[in-house]
């Protein structure tokens, strides 16, 4: 008895027998020493998942930032304390350093991250972020290389399986990394499967999770564990184009765009209908757009995205929709519609999301953007062509009339004429207001529409930042 | 030359007293001439203050003090109002008129003698550092009198309708629509606790009060002119000098196609005169003024608008001629609660409006022509149907639905033929979404008689409609083998020339059946199915002797359920509402065992 044991347990450290023995074990050992070699066994397994992960954990903290120049409780008294950072776990993506991170922070992030290898602490900063994943790569300089995880996925985990999690959690004077198992509630479906597992710590958020063969599960990302083996391709894209963007010098990707807005259809006008009730109603197609382009049109109804079916309903379709469309500018994409209730199929190549042509305005404290379809639709404007307020700096013209509180333009006004000369785009705008900047004028009218109405304003122009230049 | 009260003791101190006003005694004289015009005013869920302005008793007030709180319809005042004299007499009030913006109301009391009214000054003769007192029910403490001068005589930026006076008199809750008076003891305005800061309370000039009396007197609620529809902003400095104006009000926006569009105003228009007088408005009080003195006018008169306007070709003065027009209901805007009445289905959770112009600027609405939605309840059948707040429904099961009349009517015909899935189109900004309200129907099956002899048909309508929305048949001939029998009436009288119909709910009641009954139609009931004397009711309050005097169990409240026999007041929409769902649940349960009596003491037999 002993021997064979022994012999077994040799066997399970050395990874052989674990899966067999582990799967089908359980349910034909219900001996007593059957049942003390199924513990032994999952204890086996824990550790041995708890060592795959171990060397690929690190802890992150992200200090947060508030927008400059606003306070986050304006107030007669003063502003709020500072919020406090936050604590995550990242996974280590290669040895160079680049690590992977739940949420999204910009290449431009204010706030201060830091990596905490052992007792190094190491200032960090984000090059890629994804929106469908939902997840950040971060980049740090090691003293030496690192051990990046393993991520060849495992086969997607079951309900009722026992998965574990590495957490390194800091302390004034050191780092320790905690191990955590954890079992399946159940599965979510999606385009990213999850699993539900019990509460966590905070600091949990981003940790790998690994099965009990030690191989890659998911990521855990503060709820569930997002099954690996479905993100994990364009985890690898996204690393990808990180690396080749380094080596030629950092140029910023584009996110693939096909130009739709779209609903989910109420599930009982489908049923009335004899449409899926998980389809997808799409309200707008973008002027200009793949979409566009595509033959899709506004009032069709998507039943299949790239030939895989929508079986979601509600914000959770619309989920599906954008994440199994692609992300790459020039990734091909297929519909299939129903139009007047026959089927069509569209097909075309996500396009690169148009930047808006964006001006800062600062001698009037305004920043627009040339009026585009898809604000026309979203903000349900009444003009086509014009430029839109999108901030309004404190204490500038544009911000100053004589009661305090109101400012004289609004984000969401759209500009359609300035001193008197029409503005329906940025470069007409701007022309205007190097010819008021030549001038020194002090006072400018500005018409607007802001909602269905006109107003106009006059903005003082010796107020401000910029203002002394056109005293009188 | 002011008028100084002198103590009496001799040149020196009447020099002393008449130059140190701010410490002088408000006199006995005026006090005693005052306190008798000044009321304390409650009902079921407010008080405040109010005063006489004439011996037989009408007596202003702030709107918000009387208001009711009718979520469907913001044009009910409070129910149960009762005026505090000074000498604690205390009367019922009737609410003849109110506005929540410019916030005075109309109350009538029948004093069994003539009451002291107050005098009244001139707001246009006020001036600021002027001595004033303010009388009031300040926190429930009668009879109140606080002090100040008038800090400001032109406060335009608190978003109310017309200037208001403020002064540091010390106005608390409580002090709401109580007078604010000069020295001498005549009303300068009415209070309005606002609040914000300390020291800092508002005051809404007589003048304006009166105008609203007289309209509240006249039509029963306030009613503006105007030529629609145009929008107007003070020229304040940087905007005159852009326009290169002096003077004048600048009229930024003119809806298409409205009347002073055709007329021939244009967005940029300068105003300089009206009706050949001249007119300007540089500051805010100067536009709030402008804009009173012409809502003011009378509806049906002519108008003259003189405009300055530039075009690439110069400037042009001309004048346009339009008609003044009675304004359409206001929506819900700012202070105002609205005109609008919401006709709200619980059975579905969907409450709609007209749509009137004021939301279409207010909100950004497109023009489609269609209902407006207000309400949708959660988890109800709109909710599933993603109805939001502000969708326009723009038609009904491919009938279009321009107004709300069109809209029920083309909804209760499907509701009435149990349409599982009733298509709608609605327009959310630039979105057009078609949908469809799948209105489960727990009803249906079950067969009602509806028998209504009233005059209140919005009442009646809205029970029918919730049992019609359940999925009920709902039928005008009453018969035994029904499953409920609603009556409503206002006067017991008239059900009895029914045929049968006392019959027939006898044969209901004792097969089971449910029998509502709505005011004086409860009586009606009990009088003819002696059964229902042992169960509780309530009815139009003035019946209670009636129905004791058959033996019957007057409980009073505004909605009594007891099993399967159910009674409301219907003297308003709150008890109308309870009585529709008390019906909606009874004949839902009709197949369940019953329940057990809440009345430990009433004994109830088996079968009820």
């Amino acid at each position: 008895m002993r021997r064979m044991t022994d012999g077994l347990r040799a066997r399970l450290a050395a990874g052989g027998l674990a899966g067999v023995v582990l799967a089908t074990g359980c349910a034909q050992l219900a001996t007593p020493s059957a049942g003390r070699f199924t513990v032994r066994s999952l204890q086996a397994g824990l550790s041995r998942a708890a060592e795959f992960l171990k060397p690929s954990v690190v802890a992150v903290t992200v200090e947060p930032v508030q927008p400059a120049g606003t306070d986050a409780n304006p107030s007669a008294e003063g502003g709020s304390p500072a919020p406090a950072p936050v604590h995550l776990t990242g996974t280590i993506l290669t040895p160079e350093g680049h690590v992977l991170v739940p949420g999204r922070y910009k290449s431009d992030y204010g706030g201060r991250i830091e990596v905490r290898l052992g007792v190094d602490v190491y200032p960090a900063r984000p090059v890629r972020s994804s929106d469908t994943l939902n997840m950040t790569i971060l980049k740090f300089r090691p003293r030496a290389p690192l051990r990046p995880l393993d991520r060849r996925p495992s086969t997607p985990p079951s309900a009722g399986e026992w998965m574990v999690m590495v957490v390194p959690t800091v302390t004034a004077d050191a780092e320790e990394r905690f191990v955590f198992p954890m079992v399946s509630r159940g599965e979510i479906a999606g385009a990213y499967r999850r699993h539900l597992v019990e509460a966590m710590p905070g600091e949990a958020r981003g940790a790998p999770v690994a099965d009990l063969q030690g191989r890659w599960a998911g990521i855990f990302d503060g709820r569930m564990v997002v099954v690996a083996r479905d993100f994990a391709d364009d985890l690898e894209q996204m690393l990808r184009e990180v690396v080749s963007a380094a080596a030629t010098g950092g140029v910023m990707v584009a996110r693939g765009w096909l130009g739709v807005s779209i609903e989910p259809v109420n599930r009982d006008l489908a049923r009335r209908r004899g449409w899926p009730p998980t389809a997808i109603w799409v309200t707008h197609v973008a002027a200009g757009s793949p979409a566009q382009t595509s033959g899709l049109r506004a009032g069709d109804v998507v039943t299949h995205v790239n030939d895989r079916a929508i079986l979601l309903y509600g914000a959770r379709a619309t989920e599906f929709f954008f994440q199994t469309l692609g992300h790459r500018p020039g990734q091909p994409f297929r519909l299939r519609v129903l139009r007047n209730g026959a089927p069509i199929e569209i097909a075309g190549q996500l396009g690169r999301r148009p930047e808006p042509e964006t001006l800062q305005a600062e001698d009037l404290g305004l920043t627009v953007q040339t009026v585009k379809d898809y604000d026309v639709f979203h903000r349900s404007l009444f003009v086509e062509r014009g430029v839109l307020v999108t901030a309004v700096e404190k204490g500038s013209p544009a911000a100053t009339g004589s009661a305090f509180g109101r400012t004289l333009l609004m984000p969401g006004d759209v500009i359609v004429e300035m001193d008197g000369r029409p503005t329906p785009d940025v470069t007409s705008f701007r022309a205007v207001l190097d010819d008021l900047r030549a001038r020194r004028a002090q006072v400018v009218l500005i018409r607007l529409v802001r909602g269905r109405s006109t107003d106009f304003e006059a903005l003082n122009l010796t107020l401000g930042r910029a203002g002394r230049r056109n005293a009188p | 030359m002011p008028r100084c009260w002198v103590g009496g003791v001799g040149a020196l101190s009447a020099a002393i007293a008449c130059g140190a006003a701010i410490t002088d005694d408000i006199s006995d004289d005026v006090v005693r001439r005052v306190d008798p015009s000044v009321v304390a005013i409650q009902h079921e869920r407010a008080a405040g203050s109010g005063f006489f302005i004439t011996e037989d008793g009408y007596l202003l007030t702030n709107g918000h003090v009387v208001r009711g709180n009718d979520e469907e319809d913001p044009t009910q005042p409070a129910r149960s109002i009762t005026v505090v004299m000074y000498d604690d007499q205390k009367l019922p009030a009737r609410v003849i008129g109110f506005s929540l913006d410019p916030d005075v109301a109309l109350l009538k009391v029948d004093p069994p003698r003539p009451v002291r009214p107050v005098e009244f000054a001139n707001p246009r003769e006020a001036h600021v550092g002027q001595v004033c007192f303010a009388v009031g029910t300040p926190v429930g403490l009668k009879r109140t009198y606080t002090r100040g001068i008038l800090s400001n005589i032109e406060r335009a930026d608190l978003g109310t309708e017309t200037r208001v006076f403020q002064t540091d008199a010390a106005i608390n809750p409580g002090n709401s629509g109580g007078p604010l008076f000069d020295r001498e003891g005549r009303v300068l305005g009415l209070n309005t606790y606002a609040g914000r800061g300390q020291n800092l309370g508002f005051t809404i000039p007589i003048d304006v009060a009166l105008v609203l009396k007289d309209h509240f007197l006249r039509h029963g609620r306030f009613i503006r002119a105007l030529v629609p529809i145009f929008l107007t902003s003070e020229l304040y400095d940087e905007l005159a000098r852009a326009f290169e104006v002096e003077r004048g009000i600048l009229i930024n926006y003119v809806l298409p196609g409205s009347a002073a569009y055709r007329a021939g105003l244009r967005d940029g228009d300068i105003l300089i005169a009206v009706d050949g007088r001249p007119c300007s408005a540089r500051r805010r009080v100067e536009l709030l003024d402008f804009e009173w003195e012409q809502s003011i006018r009378t509806p049906g008169e002519s108008v003259a608008y003189t405009v300055v306007r530039r075009t690439p070709k110069g400037v042009t003065n001309l004048t346009v001629r339009a008609q003044l027009e009675a304004m359409e209901p206001l929506p819900t805007m700012g202070r105002h609660a609205g005109e609008l009445v919401e006709t709200r289905i619980e059975a579905i959770g969907l409450g709609v409006l007209p749509i009137v112009t004021a939301h279409r600027i207010l909100h950004a609405l497109p023009d489609d022509r269609g209902v407006l939605v207000q309400t949708v309840q959660p988890f109800s059948a709109a909710a599933r149907a993603t109805l939001r707040k502000l969708d326009i429904i723009t038609s009904v099961a491919g009938r279009p639905t321009p107004d709300v009349s069109s809209f029920i009517a083309a909804l209760e015909s499907n509701l009435a033929a149990h349409v599982s899935e009733i298509e709608m189109d609605t327009v959310r900004g630039r979105r057009r979404l078609p949908t469809a309200l799948a209105p489960p129907y727990p009803l249906a099956g079950r067969r009602v008689a509806w028998v209504a002899v009233t005059t209140n048909a919005a009442f009646a309508d809205l029970i029918r409609r919730e049992l019609l929305a359940d999925g009920a048949e709902i039928r005008r001939d009453v018969e035994a083998s029904l499953d409920g029998v609603i009556l409503v009436a206002d006067r017991a009288v008239d059900l009895a020339k029914h045929d049968g119909l006392a019959d027939s709910m006898g044969k209901v009641w004792a097969r089971g059946g449910v029998i509502a009954a709505v005011g004086p139609a409860a009586l009606f009931a009990i009088e003819r199915v002696p059964d229902l004397r042992k169960k509780k009711m309530t009815t139009d309050p003035v019946l209670s002797a009636e129905v004791k005097r058959l033996g019957g169990r007057y409980t009073g409240g505004a909605m009594v359920a007891d099993g399967r026999w159910i009674t409301a007041t219907g003297s308003d929409r709150a008890s109308v509402r309870a009585f529709a769902r008390a019906v909606r649940r009874a004949l839902w349960a009709l197949d369940s065992p019953p329940e057990e009596p809440d009345d430990a003491d009433t004994p109830t037999t088996p079968t009820d």
